[in-house]
């Protein structure tokens, strides 16, 4: 395929779709003409009553629960949310190849055990239970909170090893933004990125579109080359994207409309990994995706009460010339969960959940449609005995079809250390369950229908701190120890019938220590950032089912021991600039530990300048990645660019702001 | 006559001294006999790998290429063939094949864009190379490593097979048939249909091939082992396994040419004038999973495979002729193919 039939695929959607694309557009237009009408009436609105419907605080629950900080989500508007992640939480991004498939190591666990939400609704692959964080660009959501660990049962069901969800928001002010963001850069990089949120206080909109594409040609250095180490360029790499996504928000007295949709698209080559010679395997992977979400939330009394539901549809065309396979894998969802909550009292507060998840999935290894109905209900309780201490447990039970599994159970509280809050410590104990993919149940051969869930059962000990000094200085910082033994883990296993099989075969012990650091200190006509991750992560084989099997006592495969990243960012005037680094030790590629990927260390850099010109401002920034030109790989065989640059230029307009809401 | 002493003395100590100066290629693995392991390694991971277990020193040696070349092996070495002091190692996923000193393990060339290489047999000074993904059997000048000529069988092969002045190829992967090449004028003189995935074939001393059809990726048939005859070409015996979901493998030929080994829920033997499948197993697996299987030209000596779960260091299994374990070396990751040093 050409990069021209890529660009031409990517930027005219398929005609299935335009029905669905045209309708999002058109609503959009009309709230921000709505929002543009109510800008040029009065500054002033009289309200009869303001009713606040605050949730509690992410910080006191008994999770580690941390939001990624907006001037993250601002420097990695316009990338994807696995680089964002690896920026700015303590958890590993494994990716295979720059712009192939990635998933978020969380808790020493592979990306299969991580969950990802958005708006409520899962955009895991119900087949592979997978989320790839190379197509979901950081645009898509408003705010991004990570959870480590599956401790909390509020979903449909799990994930052991964290979740992460992606929310969208009205904008916050009445009134309307919009912001085009143009990028180019090296191996012929160019993205742009069309948002715009407009809206009062009781209809707002957001939509977003934006695509990229990149030749990805870069230059490296081919260590294994029988004539020696020579430099070559990546071949067959190129990838290519595009999305749109609407929000709509519709606001009450005491309640919440909102639908979300988005549909993205990929066009994606892959390069084989270079073991002597490159080699060009002619294989190429696109990805559809469409997701929907409806969403509300009211209020009445002691009542309180969610409904979420959603549809997302994913179709994966896998395509090797060479072997003359053409794979097109499809799965979809169905969701649909409510949420009621109950104050009994001031220090009480008993909720239940009911949820249901219909998966169902096509493939061409698969015998014939395969689905599974999942059903869960969840009762929690939420109890304050004193001021400062708020105690919480949940008990979750999944019906997968028409087996009951085994029950799930968090109690857990967290307790102010201070009055005003700014110190508390967390902790919980938890048992909590993944539920096996549809591949790893029907994949033909070697899928198990019998499979048990994986359960993980374990403990957490926390302590946040966030304050803010009458300096205006900004602390925060959070440590969580977590300890957890998983057992019945799924791993696919060489069979008696010649090919692999899913089995519950192995037991794992994870444990480990993860802190985030972030200090924000305004100076003179300015900012200035410091942040850092840091997970220590011991994920061990405990037991095994393998007869002989050598791995036990060994660490999981790629999961590095030790992960960092940290950020310096100052903004002085129209100014701003940041350096961030990214380093792991080093990460076993094999199951035994015998061969490893050498710690990776790197360095980006961006400088740029705000120039506000009346309503709007323009953004122009330089950007430098890997600055230090290390030669480094995330999975064994695909190497990673060395030095790049890219030139980003961002050009927001505000509309007159209204102060209506208190 | 001192003088004399002298200059002998003198003339001994310049000989003693000019052959302790003399640079002795420092061996990777001890002389004699033994049998090299290629390790497949993890698919796309590049980290296949060549040992060699010294029948002398009853000790495994690894790492062999890359400690001597300073650089891996490749991604899935599947096939050695020996031609006097050079071996030839097929590495599948890196298109490559190395030619290596049979001695010093050091690289003589590497030969690239074969596409998905398998097997190699030579005949006089020219190899041919089955393929996996490619319809083409490649025809190799070994001592100027280069394609010289290819041959189209319209279909992928694996095992390789020369008897007499013709060339077997089995078309293993989702085929049902051997092609024979008439190695005259290297065109395809015919066809011989087989059952489901023909995966090994061995020529006996009676000049008769016998090949493994595993019955299909997806146990679509019940698996069985054909007797042809390479001269007639005509099919003498179909011996079929019990159910479909027995899966058989690695069929090899002791080098007498007169008895057979092959994988099934251990290792089986059986002679060449047999005309059933032995019920029992020679050597049960004790629970391990049995990969590729080698009978040593030595007393009867069976060595066997495990690659265990495929993503750790296996083991070269050792039986003496009675099926007894006499040995057991971790080698490296994934354990396969197996080619003996006399």
């Amino acid at each position: 395929m050409s990069y021209r039939d890529i660009i031409y695929r990517s930027a005219f959607v398929q005609l299935r779709h335009l029905r669905l694309v045209v309708t999002s557009v058109f609503m959009c237009l009309i709230l921000i003409s709505a929002g543009g009408q109510d800008m040029y009436s009065e500054d002033t609105i009289t309200i009869g009553a303001v009713r606040v419907t605050a949730s509690p605080s992410i910080r006191h629950i008994p999770f580690s629960t941390a939001g990624i900080d907006s001037m993250s989500l601002s420097v990695f508007r316009n990338e994807d949310l696995g680089r964002l992640l690896q920026s700015s939480s303590p958890f590993y991004l494994k990716e295979t190849g720059n712009s192939g498939l990635s998933s978020v190591i969380m808790r020493g666990l592979s990306g299969n055990h991580t969950m990802v939400l958005w708006n409520g609704i899962p955009v895991t692959g119900s087949n592979t239970g997978m989320a790839d964080f190379a197509l979901i660009p950081v645009i898509s959501a408003s705010s991004v909170l990570v959870t480590g660990g599956g401790a909390d049962l509020e979903e449909v069901s799990g994930a052991i090893g964290g979740k992460i969800e992606l929310i969208s928001e009205p904008i916050e002010n009445n009134g309307t933004e919009a912001s085009l963001a143009a990028s180019a850069g090296s191996n012929a990089e160019y993205a742009t990125a069309l948002a715009i949120r407009s809206g009062n206080d009781k209809l707002s909109a957001n939509l977003s579109i934006w695509g990229r594409r990149s030749a990805n040609d870069f230059l490296f250095t081919n260590k294994d080359d029988p004539r020696g180490p020579s430099p070559e360029r990546r071949v067959n790499a190129s990838s290519a994207s595009a999305g749109i996504l609407h929000d709509l928000f519709i606001t009450g007295v005491s309640s919440t409309l909102s639908l979300h949709l988005w549909y993205n698209l990929s066009d994606r080559e892959i390069p084989g990994p270079v073991t002597t010679f490159q080699q060009n395997f002619w294989e190429t992977q696109d990805d559809r995706s469409l997701r929907s979400a409806l969403c509300f939330k009211t209020t009445a009394g002691k009542l309180s009460l969610e409904i979420n539901s959603g549809l997302t549809k994913e179709n994966n065309l896998y395509n090797n010339e060479t072997a003359g396979i053409r794979g097109n894998n499809r799965s979809a969802a169905f969701i649909l969960r409510t949420g009621i909550k109950y104050r009994v009292s001031d220090d009480l507060e008993l909720g239940l959940n009911l949820g249901n998840e219909h998966q169902v999935a096509q493939s061409l290894s698969y015998v014939e449609r395969k689905d599974r109905n999942l059903f869960s209900s969840t009762v929690s309780a939420v109890y304050n005995p004193s001021k400062r201490l708020r105690l919480t447990a949940q008990a979750r039970q999944i019906l997968s079809e028409t087996s009951f599994v085994t029950p799930e159970l968090t109690v857990g509280g967290s307790y102010l250390m201070s009055g005003d809050g700014s110190s508390i410590i967390r902790a919980n104990l938890s048992r909590n369950l993944k539920m096996p993919t549809l591949n790893d149940l029907f994949w033909n051969p070697g899928g198990t229908p019998g499979l048990d869930p994986e359960i993980s059962t374990g403990a957490e000990l926390g302590y946040s701190y966030s304050a803010v000094t009458t300096s205006g200085v900004r602390n925060s910082a959070d440590i969580t120890l977590h300890s957890s033994a998983v057992k019945d883990l799924i791993q696919w296993v060489p069979g008696v019938y010649g090919y692999w099989t899913a089995e519950n075969i192995r037991d794992v012990r994870v444990s480990g220590l993860e802190a985030r650091l972030r200090r924000r200190v305004p100076v003179s006509s300015g900012t200035l950032a410091f942040g850092s991750n840091y997970s220590l992560t011991r994920s061990a084989v405990a037991a095994s089912g393998v007869l002989n099997d050598k791995t036990v006592g060994k660490q999981l495969i790629y999961t590095p021991v030790h992960h960092l990243s940290a950020d310096v960012s100052a903004i002085y005037a129209f100014l701003n600039g940041g350096l961030r680094l990214v380093a792991d030790s080093r990460r076993f590629t094999t199951a035994d530990n015998s061969e490893w990927l050498s710690p990776s260390f790197r360095l980006n850099a961006d400088i740029g300048a705000v120039l506000p010109v009346k309503q709007a401002s323009v953004k122009i920034e330089l950007c430098a990645d890997n600055i230090l030109n290390a030669d480094w790989e995330s999975v064994r065989n695909y190497p990673m660019p060395l030095r790049s640059y890219r030139i980003k230029l961002i050009l927001t307009v505000l509309s007159q702001q209204k102060t209506s809401k208190p | 006559m001192n003088r004399l002493i002298g200059i002998i003395v003198i003339i001994g100590i310049l000989a003693s001294s000019c052959d302790i100066l003399r640079d002795d290629p420092v061996l990777p693995f001890p002389e004699g006999h033994g049998a090299f392991i290629l390790n497949e390694g993890n698919y796309l991971a590049g980290n296949g790998s060549l040992s060699f277990y010294s029948l002398e020193t009853e000790t495994i040696y690894d790492n062999l290429f890359s400690a001597t070349n300073d650089r891996p092996l490749g991604d899935i070495p599947t096939f050695m063939a020996i031609d006097g002091d050079r071996a030839f190692i097929i590495v599948n996923n890196s298109g490559t094949v190395e030619m290596i000193d049979l001695n010093t393990m050091e690289s003589l060339g590497t030969l690239t864009g074969i596409i998905s290489p398998r097997q190699m047999v030579i005949r006089e000074r020219k190899a041919y190379v089955s393929s996996l993904m490619s319809d083409l059997i490649y025809i190799i000048d070994i001592d100027n490593l280069v394609v010289t000529g290819t041959v189209d069988i319209g279909c992928n092969s694996e095992a390789l097979v020369i008897a007499g002045n013709r060339l077997f190829a089995a078309n293993w992967s989702g085929g049902a048939k051997i092609t024979v090449v008439n190695l005259t004028d290297n065109t395809v003189e015919t066809e011989i249909n087989t059952g489901l995935e023909p995966e090994s074939m061995v020529l006996d001393r009676n000049n008769r091939l016998w090949v493994l059809c595993t019955g299909g990726y997806m146990n679509e048939e019940i698996p069985m082992i054909m007797k042809i005859n390479a001269l007639t070409l005509a099919v003498e015996d179909e011996l079929e396994f019990r159910t479909v979901s027995d899966n058989p493998s690695s069929l090899t030929v002791n080098s007498g040419g007169d008895t057979l080994y092959y994988i099934d829920e251990g290792v089986r033997r059986m002679t060449v004038t047999t005309d059933a499948l032995p019920e029992n197993a020679f050597i049960s697996t004790g629970g391990r999973l049995f990969y590729k299987l080698a009978a040593s030209p030595w007393n009867g000596m069976i060595m066997v495979t495990d690659a265990i779960d495929w993503q750790q260091k296996g083991d070269l299994l050792i039986y003496n002729r009675n099926g007894s374990l006499v040995d057991t070396e971790q080698c490296g990751i994934i354990p396969g193919f197996v080619r003996f040093k006399e």
